[in-house]
């Protein structure tokens, strides 16, 4: 978070001292001024939950936005779903010890289940991790009238598809049977103080869930690309970052309060041009091989990472209303998405191509 | 309040619009707003030079700067009327336009005596809506050399294709393209050190006008034939309205946020192919129409005539710049534009060109093959 100053903010966090907090009082608040942006802000050091996924897409955030708010100046405690032993091998949570050093409280534990917290003693909520009210549910009761800011990071793939303007916008109708709403809903009828995020695809460092990925490890192997046809279709691919960066805007911000927020780059790029991208970034000449998946054969959600229709938003409130800026987009980070691919031995693992083998002799 | 005149015509006519087609409307709200008065209104007026723009958008961009209290002089070879009442207005609003506005007869190409046919007379800020190259420009800025403001309609057509879309102000632009000239203009204007303001419109609809863009659509619709769609149909494009167009050019003036400054101005949403045969249909009360997709590689059209009214790529820029730096925000969603533009003109059955369907037939011919 650039440009606030927290000497005394982050003076207070120090003099609370070591990673057990739990259990002490939280006289320390400072009040500091934030710099001047679309409203004027008054930090105030916040005490955060995230209630953190298992796997996933969205997995890498709880880590990202962790990071974000210890440099704003704020307490951060993560209830991760899952196993720790289990979880730890693997990334994001295998750079919680990182997270753990810098004064970050890491339970296990299933956020279902909150009361497997040690104390409900927090300012701000954030879920990161429920699809459903059943999971979401114990969670907004336990905190329901107690924190002062319950945010919940949905999806935007809960908007209903439009084919005459595929543009999500906040506001836009969403499936009503999805999950996610039911939640939305709850968060509403039941009075709380919510801001509600709209995430599509994520990239960046430590993710649980291949984006990019997938386009390198057929470009850097000189294989065929396999893309749904027609190719054209839009998608929004953001920086885990800025992802976190928005969410981390909030806290304190009243303005917040009862919105929901597209979270998203204000960037798309089509199937076949993120290929062009990666083969670019690689110094290659894409093959783009066009299939139609219903042809084919395939299952839901098989031989490619994103769903074939447009599926892009706009960013445009979150930029009016929190002063919020993306700072990354694809072309800009290919080449070190690219490198990142490379410096981790991927170029070199055996990936089971089998679906491509038959997506490509089934439509020739 | 009531805004009077023909902004305040537009705004009620959109405010009692049917539901578009998108049954949620959060921006409709917010852009209910009064209209951003320029900082020129709260200054004091300004003497306006309008060159061109007598057929489409300085039509609706002249009654505005009237209507704010400028004082407007339009520039034609004076070859048609320069006053013509339009379906937007009133016996009234009409009368006190004609009243107000100014008008000098030259050409353009002829540029000594174009040049003192506009010098010497105070004019304060230029909107040269019709230049196409710099050679256009330049006598402009010989002639007022202390013009406090140009103001340019460029267009987003001057774009690089892009992988990374929509097309921000700050992308790169193809030397190659038809709109070279709109670029050379640009660079022109930024090189003399008068305060310049550049606009780049997407696709332009709205009534009167003279682009086959909502028209081509319309014949189709009321002629109950199917729409050929080249590909799949799921092109991205942008239409802005051109009451839209003109408040951005409008707001432009005396302001000092503008100066230097290029503008994408188009609709706030984006729209498919697919999408806008499906719009023009629904605002013309007309029922979903059939559309037909077609390979533009294996169909050959004619020569001379055109299967389909768009170029087949996506194409659509971001207006944000605008909407945070201008205060500027469209008014017309894009079913509610459409309507308008159906309302005033082509459902009317006034048209500007004679429907032909020849491409048509050529392409229905192929697909059934």
């Amino acid at each position: 978070m650039s440009g606030l100053s927290f000497t005394s903010a982050s003076a207070a966090v120090q003099s609370a001292g070591s990673p057990s907090f739990l259990g002490c009082t939280h006289a320390l608040r400072s009040r500091v001024q934030g710099q001047r942006r679309a409203t004027q802000l008054r930090v105030v050091s916040e005490r955060v939950l995230i209630a953190n996924t298992k796997g996933g897409g969205h997995a890498f955030i709880g880590l990202h936005l962790a990071e974000q708010l210890l440099q704003a100046g704020h307490e951060v405690t993560i209830l991760n779903d899952g196993d720790e032993g289990k979880q730890t091998k693997k990334a994001p949570y295998n750079q919680y010890a990182s997270l753990k050093e810098k004064g970050v409280q890491i339970v296990w534990g299933d956020p279902s289940q909150p009361e497997v917290l040690p104390s409900t003693d927090f300012d701000v909520v954030v879920d990161n991790n429920g699809k459903t009210l059943e999971v979401c549910k114990p969670l907004i009761d336990a905190f329901k009238g107690k924190v002062q800011h319950y945010m919940f990071v949905s999806s935007a793939g809960a908007y209903n598809a439009n084919s005459v303007e595929p543009m999500h916008v906040e506001g836009d109708p969403r499936k009503s049977s999805a999950g996610h709403v039911a939640v939305e809903q709850y968060l509403a009828s039941e009075g709380l103080p919510f801001t509600i995020f709209q995430p599509l695809y994520i990239y960046g460092p430590h993710t649980g869930k291949d984006c990019e990925q997938w386009f390198i490890d057929r470009v850097i192997r000189d294989r065929p690309v396999p893309i749904p046809t027609p190719g054209m279709q839009l998608v929004t691919l953001t920086h885990v970052e800025d992802v976190a960066s928005m969410i981390a805007a909030v806290p304190g911000n009243q303005k917040a309060i009862g919105q929901t927020y597209n979270i998203c780059s204000d960037r798309q790029v089509t199937f076949d041009g993120m290929t062009r991208l990666t083969a670019s970034a690689l110094g290659k000449t894409p093959q783009i091989h066009h299939y139609d998946p219903k042809a084919v054969g395939l299952g839901k959600g098989e031989g490619f990472p994103f769903r074939t229709v447009h599926f892009f938003a706009s960013s445009d409130k979150a930029k009016r209303e929190l002063g919020w800026q993306p700072k990354h987009s694809p072309a800009a980070d290919i080449g070190s998405l690219v490198e990142a691919y490379k410096q981790s031995g991927r170029d070199k693992a055996d990936i089971d191509f089998s679906v491509d083998d038959k997506i490509l002799s089934a439509s020739k | 309040m009531e805004i009077s005149g023909l902004r305040g015509q537009a705004l009620r006519q959109s405010r009692q619009a049917a539901i578009p087609l998108r049954s949620q409307k959060p921006l409709r709200a917010a852009c209910r707003r009064p209209q951003v008065a320029t900082q020129a209104a709260a200054g004091g007026s300004k003497n306006v030079l309008l060159l061109g723009g007598t057929r489409f958008i300085g039509v609706y961009l002249a009654r505005q700067l009237i209507e704010e209290g400028h004082q407007v002089t339009l520039l034609t070879r004076g070859k048609k009327p320069v006053t013509f009442k339009i379906p937007d207005d009133t016996d009234a609003s009409f009368a006190s336009y004609e009243k107000a506005i100014q008008h000098i007869a030259a050409d353009r190409s002829e540029h000594e005596g174009f040049k003192q046919a506009i010098s010497g007379k105070g004019f304060d800020v230029v909107y040269d809506m019709n230049g196409r190259e710099a050679e256009d420009a330049a006598p402009v800025l010989d002639a007022l050399p202390d013009i406090e403001q140009y103001i340019f309609c460029s267009s987003a057509g001057v774009y690089l294709k892009n992988d990374q879309m929509p097309h921000r102000e700050e992308d790169p632009t193809d030397q190659k393209s038809r709109h070279k000239g709109k670029l050379d203009t640009e660079g022109l204007l930024s090189s003399k050190g008068v305060n310049w303001t550049s606009i780049r419109p997407v696709y332009i609809y709205g009534p009167l006008n003279y682009n086959p863009v909502e028209e081509w659509f319309f014949q189709r619709i009321a002629a109950k034939r199917p729409i050929p769609v080249p590909g799949s149909g799921m092109q991205v494009t942008q239409l802005g309205h051109v009451k839209d167009l003109a408040d951005a050019f409008r707001i432009c003036l005396g302001n000092s946020k503008a100066y230097q400054q290029v503008f994408n101005i188009s609709g706030e949403r984006f729209v498919t192919f697919d999408g806008i045969a499906k719009a023009c249909a629904e605002a013309a009360g007309a029922p979903e129409p059939e559309l037909v997709h077609f390979n533009p590689k294996s169909v050959e059209i004619p020569k001379g005539k055109k299967a389909f009214p768009m170029r087949d790529q996506h194409f659509f820029a971001s207006v944000d710049k605008a909407e945070s730096v201008l205060g500027w925000r469209p008014q017309f969603g894009l079913v509610d534009g459409l309507r308008d533009s159906y309302e005033k003109d082509f459902g009317r059955g006034t048209m500007r060109k004679e429907a032909d369907f020849t491409a048509d037939d050529v392409v229905l011919q192929a697909v059934k093959h």
